[in-house]
């Protein structure tokens, strides 16, 4: 017991004072503001290309120009309520926050005339662009819109919500009651109602910032530390550590230390992330409002990411800690590290399918597979909350798998690190299963 | 008492023999060469008596019997790699490894220092493995072999790649270590390197063994009748005399002594000549001349000499 405790304070203490970690774990946090801030930024970058937009109105409609700010600030609503956004910060990246002023051409005035006068502010960038309401509007006349950048995809937002505004103003003019025609005009959205198992659930709006955030993190890092366990399996098996120390240890209590004192390792990087972020939030460094995002990380989900991680990490870094001890050589370790490299990365492939549909069976099945279990079921618990039975099936899945590849590590590794020259084939490994 | 045994031992690995039949014993207290060109069987030999592997047929008995993790404990083991982690600092690693092995936190600081000190490596002890060059590297596992104060010390080929001044350090610490009581056994290819401090040893050649015993019975058994002589004057005196085989060295010739021929018969033939003798020694044969002798001479057959 004392001896494992040394060797898992050796491999602790070892990594822990690397350049690396301490470079990873100060500066993540920071990169996580900084990646949280995206949407911020780009919204500032957004804004100050201005948003002014000039309505110039001949239609001699006076509420044409309110009907069309409230369409637009319909349309933000119907936005909000379709992504379950509240952000503004968020919104404006999706859909530009136009600021538009009104105009009023007297009748009989030359409109083209005075819309040219804008064009010079158009140039300086003191107006994004401008709005021509020519008298004919409400009865045939199309709107017009005048920019340097037309291909703008907000537009589209801008001119449904004049079209809008055009139509209701013409229904009224046709005799129809202003509050009744702008009830008809209303965007019929078609409700999503999901039914599941008993209970029928509408269909709740994703965030995708966070499940990327911790799918990847979660990837990379049992990804890393699991390739750790490998190398440091290879450097005392190449090394002949492992004979040196045969008489005071065994084997397989050294590969046991070495998975706990690297594992222990990832999950203070974790600690100090987390905490971190907590503390970021807390103090409310509103760096460009990255901070208020990152609120969104529940102390739940830390919880279920902290457990996940490491059953991942303990599952992988098993399955590594093997092939190092078959190998004798680090090159040798590539061929066999693949396909297991691969297994780690597999759900990233299917990251768009779970998004789309995340409790679907398929999804549910895969995510309950022990080796995609920490990255799906990560993934899943960020869209929606998955049935609690699914995400303590998964973490019993994975710890009876985990069960096995320790059986299993015990059996292959006594014999494959005390084993050099060319790499075993899997039949000779089978073979030492049964070595006694 | 004999602290290792080793009976018919063999070792093969896919098709090629490693070991074939070996047999000897190393007695407490004793220092016991394996010796041989490389690739003769001798880590082999090594790795099977710290268990790493077992022979295919034979046995081998360490302390009395197989090894238990009683036993185990009281062997030091210098495999032929470097055994460190290359990323840690000697001081460090050396303190893990005593550790590990049992030794007090304390106890092992000052052990570590006092080591340190007799290899002449106590200012690297803050540098990484690493940063040490080969020879150094080899002195400070060496270091982390003995820290736990093993009775039995298992060395595989621990001179090589060593300079001559670390050669000797090493030496006098093995000889040290043996009058401490401590056993010792080691490899070597150097038989030249070695030769004096064995009490016993095993040639091997060809994962068979060549001779082995007390290096004293096999020296007097090879070192039939060699002479030395030094002189000045003309050597005429030596082609007309019927002393057996001559060699003429450097400065000086080397009479292999047949016929019954004794030394007093060369040395008065050599004054009655005329020729003023400067030296005159009854001279051993190296390990290295018996070693080629019998490889030659004898083929395979195995000559054994009781210890």
């Amino acid at each position: 017991m004392e001896k494992i405790l040394l060797i898992i304070q050796r491999e602790y203490i070892q990594r822990v004072r690397t350049r690396w970690f301490l470079l990873s774990t100060i500066l993540t946090p920071f990169v996580l503001l900084g990646v949280s801030a995206l949407p911020m930024l780009a919204s500032q970058g957004a804004r100050s290309g201005n948003n002014n937009v000039v309505v110039l109105d001949q239609s001699g409609d006076p509420a044409l120009f309110t009907t069309i700010k409230q369409k637009m600030a319909d349309s933000r609503e119907a936005l909000q309520q379709l992504t379950g956004q509240s952000d503004p910060i968020i919104l404006n990246m999706m859909m530009t926050n136009f600021e538009l002023s009104h105009v009023i051409i007297p009748p009989g005035e030359d409109i083209d005339a005075s819309r040219r006068t804008h064009n010079t502010d158009i140039q300086n960038n003191i107006l994004r662009g401008y709005v021509v309401l020519r008298p004919e509007v409400l009865d045939k006349a199309e709107p017009e819109y005048y920019a340097k950048n037309v291909s703008d995809l907000s537009l589209s937002q801008l001119g449904s919500s004049i079209g809008k505004a055009i139509i209701e103003r013409r229904l009224v003019r046709a005799g129809l009651e202003p509050a009744k025609a702008s009830d008809y005009l209303r965007t019929v959205e078609m409700k999503l109602i999901k039914i599941e198992g008993g209970s029928e659930k509408q269909g709740s709006a994703q965030n995708v910032l966070l499940p990327l955030l911790m799918f990847f993190s979660m990837f990379g890092t049992i990804y890393f530390y699991g390739i750790s366990v490998m190398q440091g399996v290879i450097e005392e098996k190449q090394s002949r550590i492992v004979e040196v120390m045969l008489s005071s240890v065994k084997p397989f209590t050294m590969m046991i230390g070495k998975i706990v004192g690297i594992g222990l390792v990832g999950l203070t990087q974790y600690v100090i992330w987390i905490l971190s972020v907590v503390a970021l939030t807390k103090i409310n460094v509103s760096l460009f409002g990255g901070a208020t995002r990152l609120r969104a990380f529940s102390g739940t989900m830390f919880l279920w990411f902290v457990l996940y991680f490491v059953l991942g990490y303990f599952l992988y870094a098993t399955v590594y800690a093997i092939i190092g001890s078959i190998v004798s050589r680090q090159d040798d370790a590539h061929l066999l590290q693949y396909p297991i490299t691969l297994m780690i990365a597999a759900p990233g492939l299917m990251f768009w399918y779970v998004m789309r549909d995340p409790s679907g069976a398929q999804t549910t099945a895969l995510s309950l597979f022990p080796f995609f279990a920490p990255t799906l079921m990560m993934l899943r618990l960020g869209v929606v909350a998955p049935p609690l039975w699914q995400i303590l099936l998964s973490l019993l899945l994975m710890i009876l798998t985990i069960a096995a590849g320790i059986w299993l590590a015990a059996r292959i590794y006594r014999v494959g690190i005390l084993m050099y020259g060319k790499r075993p084939s899997l039949i000779e490994v089978g073979r030492w299963l049964r070595y006694e | 008492m004999n602290v290792i045994e080793c009976r018919n031992v063999s070792k093969r690995f896919d098709g090629f023999v490693a070991v074939d039949n070996l047999s000897f014993e190393v007695g407490e207290g004793s220092i016991f060469g394996l010796l041989g060109p490389n690739g003769a069987g001798k880590t082999t030999t090594i790795r099977m008596i710290v268990d790493i592997f077992a022979p295919d047929s034979g046995e081998i008995s360490v302390f009395g019997g197989r090894l238990t993790p009683e036993t185990r404990r009281l062997i030091g083991y210098l495999p032929e790699e470097r055994g460190l982690y290359k990323k840690m600092k000697i001081g460090e690693q050396l303190l893990f490894f005593a550790r590990l092995r049992g030794v007090d936190a304390d106890e092992a600081k000052r052990r570590i220092e006092t080591w340190l000190q007799r290899l002449d490596l106590s200012q690297w002890k803050d540098k990484k493995a690493d940063e040490l060059s080969k020879g150094m590297q080899q002195k400070a596992q060496f270091v982390a072999t003995v820290l736990p104060d093993p009775n039995l010390l298992i060395l595989d080929e621990p001179f090589s790649g060593l300079d001559p001044i670390s050669v000797g350090m090493l030496k006098s610490v093995i000889t040290d270590l043996k009058q401490r009581g401590k056993t010792i056994i080691f490899s070597s290819h150097q038989m030249e390197q070695v030769e004096q401090m064995c009490d016993n040893i095993c040639l091997i050649s060809h994962a068979t063994k060549i001779l082995g015993g007390r290096l004293r019975e096999i020296k007097r058994q090879f070192g039939r009748d060699m002479i030395l002589l030094e002189f000045d004057g003309p050597d005429a005196f030596l082609s007309n005399q019927k002393f057996g085989r001559v060699t003429r060295r450097n400065d000086h010739v080397e009479i292999l002594l047949e016929n019954g021929a004794t030394s007093q018969d060369v040395l008065q033939s050599a004054l009655a000549a005329g020729v003023s003798v400067r030296r005159f020694e009854r001279v051993e044969p190296s390990l290295n001349d018996i070693f080629i002798e019998s490889v030659t001479s004898n083929g395979k057959n195995t000559t054994h000499y009781p210890a």
